[in-house]
This record gives structure tokens, C-alpha cells and sequence, in this order.
């Protein structure tokens, strides 16, 4: 079996073109599914096997936190008329969680999405191509309708369906200077090879064997009366075309080979060798439907911010050492849980920096970590962050912790799960890396939780991180400012209104107060509100009783 | 080996990737022995109707070469005995024919042709290509009926005695032309001009064209056998000499008269009328009635020869009312 060059596959998602899925065991399943009509997802199962590039990223670090699955299903679909028609969203969990190590494949990206976003010429071929390979990918996995009982239509659908596909990819990419230019080399590549030109002549073959021309009587009633066969012309230039007689013969030569003695068996054969000459041209389609859906995810997710009013861009990328600025960053988690995204503007003067974010409960603090995540995450995933404009550094991995469950399981109580997972911080936090925490050491008591929490960011500032640190230890963050023995450290507060409520905006300092009690009026606790509640339980036992 | 599904118009590799399909290397792949199985039991299944086609048609081809070599022998024959048969000779038969239907009618008494009274010239015509039909007078209703009576006349002892009359009257004399004339070979030094008129009859058809045709038009060989075996059967060499004959000699038996018994052979008393006839003046010279009675025969020589002794009789008396004395009779009947 040939093997597959990766200079030949149509990689939109690397600078140097990368074979991902296993060519061999798909051409195989290819072959299969083609033969058979029952295939039990073959795209979606070489997806999901499919290998990635180089990452220092560790998905386990941070998907969770970041909810990037929910993120996928919510904002990085692929939607045609309303409808959600993505293929595989783990390739795409599985592409964002994993950020190449190459800064060329995140220029690669960023150049093939800014192609798409800007030139509306483009994104319809590509939405094209994907709406066919989408159609190639269901009648190649199930066959349906006609397909279930004639086989060789269904193969020739399927054949049909191909041609479209190079052809799109030939003629709808030509002026591309992305890496889109990709897909006009492959498909050009294969429209000048035989199996493409014995692809074409067998639909013409099954299309036109013969020009008849008749001649049609009518009835003085309008109704046809008759018809008369004026003329028969053959096909003859099609290299599939042979006279009657040898048809006959061929038929006969089958049978005694041990095939159907049919028509349909002779078409069967044909077929079987024009696919055979194609079919590893098919293998780097099933990768390419991946990659497609990738970029039109990250298309959906601009045209989703836009539907509400918000915008989306690719960030400059500048060294840590320049100023961190995102303008009218946003939480896209809350575009489709019902919620109000504000859009804020963060700003800091270096990236590797630990920022103390403080402020009021319900101020936004975790909701700004989630932005800043997913910010770095798309960022370095190559395609749009959620905010309108911004320039930020690359980061060699990401660690966040946002969530502290409850387990029945745990090993530990409160204090020794958090101790546990600043263990786990720093077992695998690289140099550099970007660190968010929520809440740090909050499951103590202050004044020891305190002293944690010092040794923490004193020990994180030899990495070098560009972290993100919450905490309501308010005291403790104003002594820190106001000492600045620690280098590298800046803070941030909440922002509030006039009437002391949160404007979800953040500014430099610290917050003086967690409004608490703001907090528990609000929901219903303050000491009027439980002590009515405590009276009406009195009341109701006595009148039970 | 090249398939038939591939065309030349196809490019190599493509022809190349028909082949590898064709041979199964797709389709049977992992099941190579139930393949061959299939394919071998196809191909001898296919050898075997070949086999029985080309034997049929092997089979009619030399069927047919069987049919046209019989077709030509059977008309090579025909050909040949046809070759001396003229128009006329065909025409003879029915001629005869009716000469003897108009015996169906009164005597019209005995007569001979001044020229036959000459001295030999009796003997010289009976020498002529004659053909002989001996028949009862009933016979002479219709044709059918005279030809069944012709196919029961042979050359008899009333033949013989014609042209090799007995020595004497004496019992004995004519005793001994009756057993020469049933033993045959008395009769076969004279026969080569005499025929039977059966045998122009039975012989005729066959060399008529319209036999030839059917012969020519037969599709199969058991047609070609039943025409070679009526071929076979029918005196047809007999009928072309029978047809050159130019002289008919009839003898009509008349019904039987007086209370005199009946021989064990059919002979009783009664009348035999002789004519001859030159069939190429188409005129009579002879008509003689002549009255024959086994009566007279010795009781032990009736027995056995009482028909012949009196055709015998009968005939001396034509040869004596024709006026030749007995031993020119005799000089004549052994020319």
C-alpha cells in the first residue's frame, strides 16, 4: 500500500503539512465502507484517534476548569441554515487543548482564519467543501434509501460526490494566499493525475452511454401517441465504452470468474478500479473535515460574539515583557447561558507579572479568569479571542484552578485538598506558564491561609508566570501592595458604582471591602431576615402540635 | 491475462487496476479456496455446455454432410437410370393402360393383320421390346383395379409357348412348358425383350422429375432413407427397359363357363382373349379368342400345372390360327 506523503495532504492547521490520522487503518476502513455501505463512523473515529502537534500544553491542567468542552459545544459550532452539523467536537476539544509549540502553525492559523473572516469569496467555497465532505462522510458511513439496495449506485454517489469535493477544492481556493492555497494545490494536483480523468470519464459513462434521438408523435387529444428512434450514438470517446457484443462477453468472463453474471456486475468492476486508483486521495479528506470544522468553529464563535453585540479579533502577539492589554474582553460562556457578557479592558504592563485580582463576591473575579484562559487558549490555538482587540504573549502551558469540588471520595478535608493542589501546581508548572487560581487557600483559617498563600506567590515568582490570582485575604493583599517586597506582583480590584454595586470593570489596587454583607442582604440573610424566618418555624410547629 | 472488461482506449493503469478487480484480488480476498472452488466449478460448468454445443453442432455438421452425400448418391442413381428414359417412353404406360381398359367391352371378334400372316414376320414381332400383362376381364373396370390385377401377372406359361411354342399338343409337351414357365429359366433366354407391365407401372413414378425434386428437398435423413428404400424396392432398372417397349401383349381371362370344377390352382374351362398391339402405329394385329379347358388333363398332371398347361394350349392355338405350321413356330420361338 502507498503510503500517504504528508508534502501531499491538505493540512490547514500546521506550517509543515502533518499526516494525523492513521492512513493506513483509514484507507482500509475507507475501502470497506465504500464496499459495504456500513462503516459504524469512520470519520469520526479517525478524528478522534488522530494525533496532534507538538504541545507543551497539558489538557488535564486546565480543560476542566475552563469548561472547554461546554465552550466548544456553545460557541465553536459549525452552523448551517440554524443547525448544528459538527462532525467530531472532541478533534476540536481535542485541537484547543493541545496549542501547537510551533509559533508557525499559530501564524499558519491566524493567516487561514483572517483569509476567511475578510474574504467572503473564500468562506463560501469553504462552507461549500464542508457541507460535501459532510455528504460524502454520511453516504460513505450509511447507506440509505437507494443506496441500501443498489450498491453501485451508491458507489457512484459517492464518486460523484468526490469529484465535487477536488473540484471545489481546485477552482474555490485558486486566489488564496493563506494556507487555503493548500487546497487548490491538492485538488489541482489531483485533477492532473489519471485517476481523477478515469473518474470523470466513468460518470460521463454512467451519465450518457448513448444519444438517442426520437421522434415523438403526438394525438389530436395532446397525447403522446408513439415515438420513433431516429438515431444511436455511442459514447465512443469514453475509454468505458465497448461495443455490445464485448459488454456481453465481459459478462460472461465475470461469471466464469465466479462474479454475478449482470451489468451491474461489470459497472461493479469499473467502479472498483477507478476508486482503487483514488482512494488515497480520500484518506486526507477525513483529516481535512477536521480541520475544516476547526476553522469554521472559530468563524461561528466571531459571528455568534457579533450576534450579541460584541466582537472578536486576532490578538497581537507581542514577548512578556510588553504590555498585556485586551480591549473589550469578554466571558464567551455567558453568550449562551442566558447571561449579560460585559465586556471589560484588562491591562497589564508586563505578561510575567502575578496579578491579585480582589473585589466583592459576584464582582466577576472567576468570570475574568475564565476570559483570561480561554483568551490565552484561543490565542495560542491560532484562531479569534473574545475581545475586539488585544496583544498578549505566548505561554508554554496553562494551569488553571477555578473549581474546588466536594467529593465523597477526597482523601483529604478542605485545607489538605487545597494543600494538594498547590502541590500539584508546581509539579508541573513550567517557566513562564500562565497560572490562574481562584481563591487561593481559602479553606483555612486567615492568618494561616495567609502565610500559605505568601509562599505561594513568592515560589511562583521564580517561574516567571504570568499568573492570575483571586482572594478575598483583602488585609493581606493591602499589605502585600503596600510593602512591594515582592517583585513582579500587581493588583487588581473590582470596580464599583456609585452605589457600591460591581460594574464588572477591573482597576489597578485592592478592594477594601468583599460587600458581604451586600451579598447577604441580597440573598436573604441578614440577622431580621433569619431571625422572621426562625419565629414563622416556632409558629408553624406550635399550630401542627 | 487480459480481461475483456477493460477496453484499449483505457490508459494502463487504469486497464491495470480493472484487471486486478477482476481477478478478484478485492473482492475474494481472504476466502482463496471457496473462490477457486466457484471459479473452477463455473468454468467447467461453462466447458461443459461448450463441450455439448460444439458436439451438437459437430454432430449436425456431419449430419448434414451424411445427408448430402446419401442425397447425392440416391440422385446420382435417379440420374442415371433416368438418362435413357425419353418423354415418350414416360407416356408409354398410360398408353398401355388404355388399350387394356378398352377390352372392357364385347369381343369384337378374332382378327389378324394381313402382314403378321407372312411367314416369320408373327415371330419377328413378338421378338420386338414387348410388354406382357395377363388379367381377368373383371379387372377391367378402372385403372386401379387393372393395376392391382397387373402387379398378380407374370411372364406364364402362355408367354412362353408364345415365343417358344411345345414340340407337340401331347399332355407331356405342354406338361413340361408348364414347369419350365413356373421354374422361370425356360423363360429368361427371351425375357430380355419381354417385360411385365407391372413393372413400367411400379417403376414410373420413380423416374418422373417430381421424384427427383422431393429427393432434392428432403431435410433429413430418414426422408433420404424412406426415398432410397422405395428406390430400393420399386424395379425401376426394370421400368426403364419396360418403357422402351413398343409392342403390348395382353391376355384377358374371361369369366369362367360350364359346370366343370374349378382346379385346385383356379383353372376351370373358359374363354382367353389375346391381343397384341403396336404400340407404335397404335394398332391391333393380333385379336384371337381361344376356348381352354383343364377337363381333358390327366387327373395327376392337372393338379399341379392345369393353369399352365392351358395358357400353353391357348397359345399353340393363336400360333396355329395365325397359320404357322408348328416347326416354324418352333424355328421362331428359339431365335
Amino acid at each position: 500500500m502507498a503510503e500517504l506523503d504528508p508534502a501531499l495532504v491538505p493540512d490547514l492547521l500546521h506550517a509543515v503539512p502533518l499526516t494525523r490520522i492513521d492512513a493506513a487503518h483509514t484507507r482500509l476502513a475507507i475501502a470497506l465502507a465504500f464496499a459495504s455501505g456500513v462503516s459504524g463512523g469512520l470519520f469520526a473515529d479517525a478524528l478522534a484517534r488522530a494525533s496532534v502537534a507538538p504541545s507543551t500544553w497539558d489538557p488535564a491542567s486546565f480543560a476542566n476548569d475552563l469548561f472547554l468542552q461546554s465552550f466548544v459545544a456553545q460557541c465553536f459550532q459549525v452552523r448551517v441554515h440554524g443547525e448544528d452539523e459538527s462532525l467530531s467536537r472532541s478533534h476540536v476539544v481535542k485541537l484547543l487543548s493541545r496549542p501547537p509549540a510551533d509559533a508557525a502553525s499559530i501564524y499558519h492559523r491566524r493567516a487561514i482564519v483572517a483569509e476567511l473572516a475578510e474574504r467572503p469569496e473564500l468562506r463560501e467555497p469553504f462552507e461549500r467543501l464542508h457541507a460535501l465532505l459532510c455528504r460524502f462522510q454520511a453516504l460513505l458511513e450509511g447507506a440509505t434509501g437507494a443506496g441500501r439496495w443498489d450498491s453501485n449506485r451508491r458507489q457512484l454517489d459517492l464518486l460523484v460526490l468526490l469529484k465535487e469535493i477536488v473540484d471545489c477544492m481546485a477552482t474555490g481556493f485558486a486566489s488564496a494566499r493563506s494556507g487555503l492555497a493548500r487546497l487548490a494545490a491538492f485538488g489541482a494536483r489531483i485533477q492532473a493525475a489519471e485517476p481523477y480523468r478515469s473518474l470523470g470519464d466513468l460518470i460521463e459513462y454512467d451519465e450518457k452511454l448513448a444519444t438517442l434521438n426520437l421522434k415523438v408523435s403526438v394525438g389530436a387529444d395532446g397525447k403522446i401517441r408513439g415515438f420513433e428512434i431516429l438515431a444511436i450514438q455511442e459514447n465512443e470517446a469514453n475509454p468505458f465504452t465497448s461495443p455490445a457484443w464485448r459488454r456481453w462477453l465481459s459478462k460472461v468472463e465475470l461469471f466464469i470468474r465466479g462474479f454475478k453474471f449482470s451489468d451491474g456486475e461489470v459497472m461493479a468492476r469499473l467502479i472498483d478500479a477507478v476508486f482503487d486508483g483514488i482512494v488515497l486521495e480520500i484518506v486526507p479528506l477525513v483529516q481535512l473535515l477536521g480541520d475544516v470544522e476547526f476553522y469554521l468553529g472559530a468563524l461561528g464563535f466571531r459571528d455568534l460574539a457579533r450576534a450579541s453585540g460584541l466582537d472578536v479579533c486576532l490578538p497581537e502577539l507581542v514577548g512578556p515583557e510588553a504590555p498585556r492589554a485586551l480591549v473589550g474582553l469578554f466571558n464567551p460562556l455567558l453568550l449562551t447561558q442566558g447571561g449579560r457578557a460585559v465586556p471589560c479592558n484588562f491591562t497589564t504592563d508586563r505578561h510575567d507579572t502575578t496579578t491579585l485580582v480582589t473585589g466583592p463576591n459576584s464582582g466577576g473575579k472567576t468570570r475574568l479568569l475564565q476570559s483570561l484562559g480561554l483568551t490565552q487558549l484561543l490565542a495560542q490555538s491560532g484562531v479569534f479571542i473574545p475581545a475586539r482587540a488585544g496583544s498578549l504573549a505566548l505561554s508554554p502551558g496553562l494551569v488553571v484552578s477555578l473549581i474546588q469540588e466536594t467529593r465523597a471520595d477526597q482523601p483529604e478535608g478542605r485545607l489538605g485538598m487545597e494543600l494538594l493542589r498547590i502541590r500539584a501546581l508546581f509539579e508541573r508548572l513550567p517557566p513562564s506558564a500562565m497560572v490562574i487560581l481562584d481563591e487561593l487557600c481559602s479553606g483555612t483559617n486567615p492568618s494561616e491561609g495567609e502565610e500559605i498563600f505568601e509562599l505561594v506567590i513568592r515560589s511562583l515568582g521564580r517561574l516567571g508566570p504570568q499568573a492570575f490570582i483571586t482572594t478575598h485575604f483583602l488585609a493581606f493583599a493591602a499589605r502585600l501592595e503596600e510593602e512591594r517586597k515582592i517583585e513582579g506582583l500587581r493588583f487588581l480590584q473590582v470596580e464599583l458604582g456609585a452605589s457600591h454595586e460591581p460594574t464588572y470593570q477591573f482597576v489597578p489596587g485592592v478592594a477594601r471591602t468583599s460587600l458581604a454583607g451586600q451579598a447577604a442582604a441580597r440573598l436573604g440573610v441578614t440577622g431580621d431576615q433569619l431571625m422572621s424566618l426562625v419565629e414563622r418555624n416556632i409558629l408553624a410547629a406550635r399550630t401542627q402540635g | 491475462m487480459g480481461t475483456l472488461v477493460t477496453t484499449r482506449k483505457m490508459s494502463p493503469a487504469l486497464a491495470a487496476r480493472v484487471e486486478a478487480s477482476v481477478r478478484g484480488r478485492r473482492g475474494v480476498r481472504g476466502r482463496p479456496a471457496r473462490a477457486l472452488v466457484i471459479v473452477s466449478a463455473r468454468a467447467a460448468a461453462l466447458a461443459l455446455v461448450v463441450a455439448t454445443v460444439l458436439s451438437v453442432v459437430a454432430h449436425r455438421r456431419r449430419s448434414a454432410r451424411e445427408l448430402e452425400a446419401a442425397r447425392s448418391l440416391l440422385l446420382l442413381r435417379v440420374e442415371t437410370e433416368s438418362a435413357s428414359v425419353t418423354a415418350s417412353d414416360l407416356g408409354i404406360a398410360s398408353r398401355v393402360e388404355s388399350w387394356l381398359l378398352r377390352a372392357n367391352a364385347p369381343y369384337e371378334g378374332d382378327f389378324i393383320a394381313d402382314p403378321l400372316r407372312a411367314p416369320g414376320m408373327l415371330a419377328a414381332f413378338l421378338g420386338r421390346e414387348a410388354l406382357y400383362a395377363r388379367v381377368p376381364a373383371g379387372a377391367l373396370h378402372d385403372a386401379a383395379s387393372l393395376r392391382d390385377a397387373t402387379r398378380a401377372s407374370y411372364e406364364d406359361a402362355l408367354l412362353l409357348c408364345l415365343v417358344d411354342p411345345p414340340e407337340s399338343h401331347a399332355e407331356k409337351a405342354l406338361a413340361a412348358k408348364a414347369r419350365a414357365a413356373l421354374e422361370g429359366p425356360a423363360l429368361a433366354e427371351h425375357r430380355a425383350n419381354l417385360h411385365r407391365l407391372y413393372d413400367a407401372e411400379a417403376g414410373l413414378p420413380l423416374l418422373l422429375p417430381g421424384w427427383a425434386e422431393r429427393a432434392r428437398a428432403a431435410r433429413g435423413m430418414q426422408e433420404i432413407d424412406a426415398l432410397r428404400t422405395q428406390w430400393d424396392g420399386a424395379p425401376v432398372h426394370e421400368a426403364t427397359r419396360a418403357l422402351k417397349a413398343r409392342v403390348l401383349i395382353s391376355a384377358v381371362d374371361e369369366p369362367g363357363d360350364g359346370p366343370g370344377p374349378t382346379e385346385l390352382d383356379g383353372e376351370r374351362a373358359h374363354d382367353v382373349r389375346v391381343e397384341l398391339v403396336d404400340l407404335s402405329s397404335d394398332a391391333v394385329v393380333l385379336r384371337l379368342r381361344k376356348h381352354v379347358d383343364p377337363a381333358a388333363i390327366s387327373a395327376l398332371t392337372r393338379t399341379m400345372y392345369a393353369t399352365g398347361i392351358d395358357g400353353c394350349a391357348a397359345a399353340v392355338g393363336i400360333l396355329e390360327s395365325a397359320g404357322r405350321p408348328r416347326a416354324e413356330v418352333g424355328l421362331a420361338g428359339k431365335k
